[in-house]
């Protein structure tokens, strides 16, 4: 995804604004979901309600109201991409930076790791994980957050190996600054940009792997999830009837999500010039 | 040559007046048919599940069937019974043979009994005292104890060819050809796993003639809605799940496409069930289980679960039209009722979060269920909402199934678990599900009874010896199951069948439905 | 140390990491690693059974023997035996990798032709409009989540119009003639193919377009045009040369994004690929089949990406020369 970079709306702020407006809806959806969703989504109506005034998408088999709970299933499915995107960062910029930083067998040797990572089919490795240490949001996060972090670690590399010949870091290092100060206090804030980029992205990312894997049964059914929503209509009748008002609008809440993350994000990226030169999807 | 012009068109007009004819009316031979399942067969090997019962209804015999009051009828053999149901004779029909032309022989069905004890513990051979060999056609089963549900375990036995199995070490790696060759209406033909089809030509030499569909297809698909979706576009001519209809959250939706027919067969099995461990706390406690029953929106499980033919299910556990079946209490919605139970128990709310407790224990129920089946998620969900208004707390744990067998079937680790029990299995051991229930059972037993009073009533539907002592058996067992509620059946349905509506007069068979070798010789198309 | 001996030496590291992953991951899971790896059932295994099992397995060795009997095992071809399928899964992955190529090479085929053609005319081109909204399209695809895009092609494509089959890739009953049979199968690949297509075409296309973008105002460019070269020889002649090597490395990278693409589409559209058989072990909880089937997609991947490196190497000159000095 970040092979698509820089696009030609510069002047442009609709798709920041566009980007933003979505993402306060669903952080709102998820932080006050009595507010929005007009019943409890475990109330039971009658299933298979047609979309009407009173059930803006209708009811699914259960007779939950499907607005209710696309509401309601907002804060987990952010939840688990915020959660998994946060580990990978943290292993990414760890490694990204330790691998920039370092010189020699370490830094080549790190640097191979996260190579090898690279390399790993990510799905079916997730799918293999997933079916060993079974289901449980907290194993999901574990799993997407353990085998995404490679491309964070890659951009934070370049990026430290770029400030770590800047003049200014050459100075501190004269004037006898200790590594570790060099590292903690002037390398990694001059990050916060690369990182920002890229864990936004990454939150976007983590939220279609959870959907993939919730998909295809391996995620945490106890806990309703956008994926999960869609894992129900496939497997409760909903694909087989047809009934797009239950499989759709959690689709287009993960798609607008994710759009709304990939514009703010390609706005900043904008803004500090970083050139994030790997190109890969989201789901590699 | 005017003549033959005359008579020419003649007899073009009569062959097109005959095509006309056919056209329109119902026509007696079926050049194909294809029949779509979830079922999941991997191979023609015979230790495969499906593919096992699949042949029973095309390529392979047993000696007697059920039919469709689930009375026993001859198949392979016409059978009689001497001292009481401890001998039984069978009399092998003339002239069946195996497809490669070899005559069926009384050996062959001892040969099956002997090997299939061995090869997969089918335990027969236990409680047989010996097998006679009266001559070829004629085979003498002799029990240790009288047997009088003999014929039922017959049923299911498919009798296999002894001159190409006794060489066969390895069961459940034949998957050559051979290992599909039988001796019923069809021939096995081909197995595409890849393209996922099995196809079945119609066999001549059958004793019962020509079945009237030429070639069967059997199309297996991974996902039922894939299937409905296959059915509605006539990809399929009808779908089929052994003891089982197709999902009636469907139904409504396959009914209103306009091209296909909907018929129910009697579901002698129990759809849905609730089983307590009944040696974990709370379910331990009588009151609690009671508490549980009236606490139940049965009529909303129909709604949601139910085909619109399901039936309310009563106390009495064991569903209607089952051997011995008697009349107990409904299973009604009682919310008062069920708090009653509870206070009168000593159930107290006393930190005021909903939740009663019970000398200080919260009363918490976790449920077990399998995560491939995501319907008892769903059943789950309304026992929790349902159970909630009577103050007790209901945790779903949802486990793969390899965690599931193992902690239901033998750690007993679960509290309560969600199922369904096929009518096969509820016939089980003693019958009236106590393979399920009795807890003196090593594995599956998921009921976990250590009652003593329950304990005696199995020894006595084991030990009846005519059908009248086992029916009063039976009836003590489901005034047991009343009293004590050891599991909840949520309700009782039908199953319901789906096929293209241009196929017509099926015929129903216990313990396949509507695809069974009788089948063959009555279906039509329009 | 040049940069494609270093991406051989990481390729064959990152099989050895996927080859410990492997071997470790049933003996740290909680749970017996005798059941686990025979994918059996506490209930339907006999002592005896167990017995022979574990001593085949070898679990009771110390770790590093159970470690060499492993590998020799691995590279003698044996993969496990699957008891859910009983067959072994070499066996299994036999028949599944075939049906899994018909789909993936076709498809990185087409959507780096695809991708190459659109991306050129859109960076080319001067009709901005045009440029932005087939760019938002490919925005918008590349934010639909995979299974949704797929559930969505069969329900208009397959069920709601029947212009194809809903899935599998044979009719249930194959013609006989050659022709008709492999027409049938034509009519069965489309959709699957143009889901994969769809799926794996956006990356491609933003890149090329990029890179056309930024290349139109390069010198070498203003000199073409100066020249009175036409528009057609600018974009896939001159600029194409110099977007090539980067595009092969995507197209490499985005090798095991194709293979995970065609996973999901395996399983929306019933066919027996190799994701589709990952998918059924991972619900049965097949596990030697998982690892087996995991371990061969990790090597196709991994092949995959030499080879493109390779290519790349071969179609730049800069990296050729790079590469002979190294050595």
């Amino acid at each position: 995804m970040k092979a698509i970079k820089r696009t030609s709306f510069k002047k442009e702020f609709y798709s920041l604004y566009f980007g933003i407006i979505i993402m306060i809806v669903f952080l709102l959806w998820s932080i006050l979901p009595g507010i929005f969703s007009p019943y409890n989504p475990k109330e039971m109506f009658s299933p298979w309600l047609a979309m009407s005034l009173s059930h803006l998408l209708g009811t699914n088999d259960m007779g939950y109201d499907i607005f209710s709970e696309l509401i309601y299933a907002a804060s987990r499915t952010l939840f688990t991409g915020f959660c998994a995107a946060f580990v990978s960062l943290i292993i990414g910029t760890t490694l990204g930076t330790l691998s920039g930083y370092l010189e020699g067998w370490a830094g080549e040797g790190l640097d191979f790791i996260i190579n090898i990572f690279l390399l790993i089919p990510t799905l079916p490795m997730m799918v293999v994980v997933a079916a060993f240490v079974g289901p449980g949001t907290f194993n999901i996060i574990l799993i997407i957050s353990l085998l995404g972090w490679c491309s964070t670690a890659r951009a934070v590399r370049a990026r430290t190996k770029q400030i770590k010949h800047s003049p200014f870091v050459e100075a501190l290092t004269i004037s006898g600054i200790s590594e570790k100060q060099i590292v903690l206090k002037h390398i990694i804030p001059n990050l916060s940009d690369v990182i920002f980029a890229k864990y936004i992205m990454s939150v976007a990312s983590c939220m279609l792997m959870e959907a993939t894997v919730s998909f295809m049964g391996l995620g945490d059914p106890t806990h309703v999830t956008w994926g999960s929503m869609i894992n129900f209509a496939f497997s409760r009748g909903g694909f087989s009837r047809g009934v797009l008002n239950w499989y759709l609008p959690p689709g287009i809440c993960i798609t607008l999500c994710v759009l709304s993350f990939y514009y703010i994000n390609s706005h900043f990226e904008e803004k500090s010039k970083i050139v994030v030169n790997e190109e890969q999807s989201y789901m590699d | 040559m005017k003549n033959l012009k005359i008579s020419l068109s003649i007899i073009v007009a009569i062959c097109l007046f005959a095509i006309g004819f056919t056209g329109c009316s119902t026509q007696k031979t079926i050049d194909s048919m294809v029949i779509g399942t979830t079922m999941d067969i991997q191979s023609i090997s015979r230790s495969d599940y499906y593919y096992n019962v699949l042949s029973g209804t095309l390529t392979h015999l047993a000696l007697v069937r059920l039919d469709e009051n689930n009375e026993i009828q001859p198949m392979m053999a016409e059978y009689s019974t001497a001292d009481n149901g401890k001998t039984w004779t069978f009399v092998l029909k003339d002239g069946l043979k195996w497809d490669d032309g070899e005559k069926v022989t009384a050996e062959d069905v001892k040969f099956t009994i002997e090997y299939l004890d061995k090869m997969e513990n089918a335990g027969r051979m236990d409680k047989l005292e010996a097998i006679n060999i009266v001559n070829d056609q004629t085979i003498q089963l002799v029990y240790k104890t009288a047997n009088i549900r003999a014929l039922n375990d017959l049923t299911t036995l498919r009798i296999i060819p002894k001159h190409i199995f006794e060489n066969v070490t390895d069961y459940a790696g034949f998957k050559d050809d051979a290992a599909a060759i039988g001796c019923g209406p069809y021939k096995f033909v081909r197995f595409d796993a890849d393209a996922g089809v099995l196809e079945f030509e119609a066999n001549p030499d059958y004793i019962g003639g020509k079945p009237n569909i030429k070639t069967i297809n059997v199309k297996l698909f991974k996902n039922t809605d894939t299937m409905y979706m296959a059915l509605k576009a006539e990809e399929i001519g009808m779908v089929y799940f052994y003891a089982g209809g197709i999902d009636p959250s469907a139904a409504a939706d396959l009914k209103s496409s306009g091209n296909i027919t909907l018929t129910e067969v009697q579901d002698t099995s129990n759809p849905l069930v609730l089983i307590f461990n009944n040696e974990k706390t709370p379910v331990n406690s009588l009151p609690v289980r009671q508490a549980i029953a009236k606490g139940i929106d049965y009529e909303k499980c129909r709604e949601l679960f139910g085909s619109e033919y399901s039936i309310p299910s009563n106390y009495g556990f064991i569903p209607k039209s089952n051997e011995g079946y008697i009349d107990t209490a409904a299973l009604k919605l009682d919310i008062d009722g069920a708090k009653k139970i509870l206070s009168d128990a000593g159930a107290i709310d006393s930190n005021g979060d909903g939740i009663l407790e019970i000398n200080g224990t919260p009363l918490d129920l976790e449920i077990l269920v399998r995560t491939d089946k995501p319907v008892y998620a769903r059943v789950g969900e309304l026992l929790q909402s349902n159970l909630k208004a009577i103050g007790i707390n209901v945790i779903l744990n949802s486990v793969d199934v390899p965690t599931f067998r193992s902690m239901t079937e033998t750690e007993h680790t679960d509290v309560s678990m969600l199922s369904r029990f096929t009518s096969f299995g509820m016939n089980m051991g003693a019958g009236m599900s106590t393979s399920y229930l009795d807890g003196r059972l090593k594995s599956n037993a998921q009921g976990q009874i250590m009652d003593p009073a329950f304990a005696s009533i199995v020894d006595k539907l084991k030990a009846a010896t005519t059908m009248a002592e086992y029916d009063q058996a039976a009836k003590e067992c489901q005034e047991y199951y009343a009293g004590s509620v050891p599991a909840i059946a949520l309700y009782w349905d039908v199953y319901l069948q789906a096929y293209n509506s241009k196929y017509d007069n099926f015929t129903i068979d216990g313990t396949f439905g509507i695809v069974n070798q009788q089948t063959w010789y009555s279906i039509s198309q329009k | 140390m040049s940069d494609i001996t270093k991406k051989i030496i990481s390729s064959i590291l990152c099989l050895a990491a996927i080859i410990i992953i492997n071997f470790f991951l049933p003996r740290l899971m909680p749970g017996d690693p005798v059941l686990m790896l025979t994918g059996q059932n506490e209930e339907s295994i006999s002592a005896a059974q167990y017995q022979s099992f574990e001593e085949k397995l070898g679990i009771n060795y110390p770790v590093s023997i159970q470690f060499k009997n492993y590998l020799v095992n691995l590279f003698s071809g044996d993969l496990g035996y699957s008891y859910h399928y009983n067959d072994t899964v070499a066996n299994l992955m036999k028949n599944r990798i075939p049906n899994t190529l018909q789909l993936a090479i076709p498809s990185i085929l087409l959507a780096s032709i695809l991708g190459m053609f659109l991306g050129c005319t859109m960076g080319y081109t001067k009709k901005q409009r045009l440029d932005k909204s087939v760019t938002t399209a490919f925005i918008i695809i590349n934010a639909i989540p995979s299974f949704l895009l797929a559930m969505v092609i069969v329900t208009f494509f397959a069920f709601k119009l029947r212009l194809f089959p809903l899935g599998g890739l044979n009719s249930i009953v194959v013609p006989h003639h050659a022709i008709l049979a492999f027409g049938d199968r034509i009519k069965h690949l489309i959709l699957p193919i143009s889901t994969i297509v769809l799926l794996s075409l956006p990356p491609k296309y933003m890149m090329v377009r990029n890179t056309v973008k930024s290349a139109t105002k390069e010198k070498y460019v203003l000199y073409a045009k100066a020249r009175g070269i036409s528009s057609f020889r600018i974009k896939f002649v001159h600029i194409f040369k110099n977007v090539c090597p980067p595009f092969i490395t995507l197209v490499g990278l985005n090798l095991a994004f194709v293979i995970s693409g065609s996973m999901i589409t395996e399983i929306i559209f019933s066919i027996n690929g190799m994701g589709e058989l990952l998918y059924e072990a991972a619900i049965y909880r097949d596990f030697p089949t998982l690892q087996g089937c995991f371990f061969i997609i990790s090597i196709i991947v991994i092949l995959a990406n030499i080879l493109t490196d390779i290519t790349c190497v071969m179609v730049d000159p800069k990296q050729r020369f790079g590469f002979y000095e190294s050595n």
